[in-house]
């Protein structure tokens, strides 16, 4: 009989324990079986989970285990949002249009993870085609924080977050265009990380904005963080964008971190500071400014005028690239298909698209369509593109003077279900703190650093320059060392 | 599509909204457009903010300007294995032999 016990085991823990034979792989997937089968219903966070493929797998993993292999995440349970295929296994997108979609091909991060001894537990809920920020755009139903179940658990890939802060598994990957990993971190108290641009492939991602997307994961700590962004990145010809890089090492120089930051020099971003900003994300973040300067590190305040068109650029960006991206869910190689007797080719096109796509996906198709179309490209897209270059030079700029940044993750804590869901505008607005870092292709960690009088999560966001995962994820543990949030709560749901 | 075409104040009719639904192969309900023209209007309006950069400044965004600039990934052209054609129709609504089959377009 095992000793597991919610919220008792990392990932890296449980593949420790796995190769010293203390427990087996079999128990661990039996312990959160029973995790899924009690919770995953209540908060909606699973679109598809199979207790004989996940049998299937322990079978495998044991093999490899057993024939000598050192796995990284052996025994691993891991959770993919469901915008990344998995072959043979439903991929929705939490769209109708893919309802009975079963890819013929693993992602490269799927293949990743698989070698890499981790069980594939499930498909995570998240808004549809990874379009909206509290995953209530889901064909399937709304996900729910586990912190209060009223409240939603942030977006696009809430389920993901939301069944990593339930303990339904250690990890989880989710997908960040404009902050869809960030914010649903930050809403449910656990660390998402954002990859630089081209770190990680996106084969097998439905693409949703190309020059923005990235998969990253989802953990319960840094070192979790690390260990699964470790697996899943480096070089994959079949990604044009991935970078001619190995595999990154960030767990190694953890183990090392020197928890002084002596030297180091971190940016207040003075924008992301300014009115919208809840009281207690405010007084939260200064909490945890105390703690790096406590850490030796030296504050600075700094200023990037044009984050202010962030929203715009990004929203006019995604759709533009959405719109090219969309355009291949036409009824005819995948997806559901509407035919009418008589039909032609476009009203097949026209039917099957209207039926399969919800609002919010409509609503961004049309948008970007809009903004590419003759008369109005350089009024909108042009212009756009330009906002980005400001942005992403300022960052530049920034980076001469500071090795980080700090801002809010989210101007706030998480909303009550329903209560934006009616304005698009209202919603789009409040991803204000993480679009810009989608924009200049940047790194960025979400980091839990409190929970507000309701009882609901607080997030920072740490932004660095290309490809300095590693030292984020120091400077993150270094507050998770001295603040010990980690494991002083837990949700009741 | 009335405002000035630097976006400034912009309000989207609904006939433009049908118009472009139909470039983006949508369909819309009379419901749909009014929510649409509504949205996409207070979204043009508020993206109008990006009429004050003045583009000869900054020049057009492309994907070396990126902090981290991208360099384009070379490969040798050369032919890879792609999926078997039972494998790829199999998600297909309706196929016929080793293809796709669409509603007859030539008459």
């Amino acid at each position: 009989m095992s000793d597991l016990r919610p919220f008792s085991l990392s990932a890296a823990e449980i593949s420790q324990r796995v190769h010293a034979g203390d427990i087996s792989i079999r128990e661990v997937a039996d312990f959160y079986v029973q995790r899924t089968e009690a919770y995953a219903s209540k908060l909606n966070t699973h679109l598809y989970w199979n207790a004989s493929n996940i049998a299937a797998q322990v079978k495998d993993q044991d093999s490899k285990l057993k024939s000598g292999l050192k796995l990284p995440l052996a025994g691993v349970p891991v959770l993919i949002k469901d915008n990344i295929c998995t072959r043979g296994v439903p991929t929705t997108c939490a769209s109708k249009m893919l309802e009975n979609f079963r890819p013929p091909y693993d992602a490269h991060v799927v293949e990743r993870l698989v070698a890499a001894g981790a069980l594939i537990f499930g498909k995570t809920n998240c808004d549809e085609f990874a379009m909206g920020s509290t995953s209530e755009n889901s064909a399937y139903g709304p996900v729910r924080n586990p912190w209060n179940i009223d409240y939603v658990p942030g977006g696009s890939s809430g389920g993901s977050a939301a069944a990593v802060a339930a303990d339904l598994a250690p990890v989880a990957l989710g997908t960040d265009t404009g902050g869809s990993i960030r914010q649903p971190a930050a809403f449910c108290g656990i660390y998402g990380l954002k990859p630089t641009y081209g770190t990680v492939s996106r084969y097998g991602l439905i693409a949703y904005g190309s020059s923005l997307d990235q998969i990253g994961p989802f953990a319960r700590t840094v070192a979790d963080t690390a260990l699964l962004f470790d697996v899943i990145s480096g070089h994959d010809r079949r990604d044009s964008t991935s970078r001619a890089i190995p595999p990154f090492q960030t767990r190694n120089g953890l183990g090392t971190a020197d928890i002084s930051l002596e030297g180091k020099r971190i940016g207040i971003v003075k924008e992301f500071f300014s009115a919208g900003l809840d009281e207690p994300t405010r007084q939260a973040l200064s909490k945890a400014v105390d703690v790096y300067k406590d850490l030796g590190a030296e504050i600075k305040e700094v200023s990037l005028p044009s984050l202010k068109y962030s929203i715009s650029a990004y929203y006019l960006i995604a759709t533009a690239e959405a719109s090219a991206n969309l355009a291949r869910f036409d009824g005819i190689r995948y997806g559901q298909r509407q035919e009418e007797a008589g039909a032609t080719l476009r009203d097949v096109y026209q039917q099957t698209r209207s039926h399969g796509f919800g609002t919010e996906v409509k609503q961004r198709i049309m948008l970007g369509t809009f903004v590419l179309s003759a008369g109005y490209y350089d009024a909108y897209y042009a212009k756009a593109t330009a906002a980005r270059r400001l942005i992403s030079t300022e960052f530049t700029s920034a980076f001469a003077n500071v090795d980080w940044l700090i801002s809010p993750t989210s101007p706030t804590t998480a909303f009550r279900l329903g209560e934006k869901i009616e304005d698009p505008l209202a919603m789009y607005l409040s991803d204000i703190c993480t679009l810009a870092v989608n924009l200049a292709g940047l790194p960025a960690l979400s980091v839990p650093c409190g929970w507000d009088e309701k009882g609901l999560p607080i997030g920072m966001q740490l932004i660095g320059p290309p490809l300095s995962e590693e030292a984020l994820l120091k400077g993150a543990l270094a507050y998770e060392q001295t603040a010990k949030h980690i494991g002083s709560r837990i949700p009741q749901f | 599509m009335s405002g000035d075409a630097a976006g400034r104040a912009a309000s989207i009719d609904s006939s433009t909204v049908r118009r472009v639904a139909g470039l983006a192969n949508l369909v819309l309900t009379d419901e749909e457009v009014s929510y649409y023209q509504r949205h996409l209007s207070r979204i043009l309006d508020y993206v109008g903010e990006l009429a004050s950069i003045p583009r000869q400044d900054v020049g057009e965004f492309d994907s070396t300007t990126l902090a981290f600039a991208l360099k384009p990934q070379e490969r040798l052209d050369q032919t890879q294995p792609s999926l078997d054609p039972e494998v790829a129709l199999v998600n297909a609504a309706k196929t016929s032999g080793t293809t796709f089959q669409v509603p007859r377009i030539i008459d």
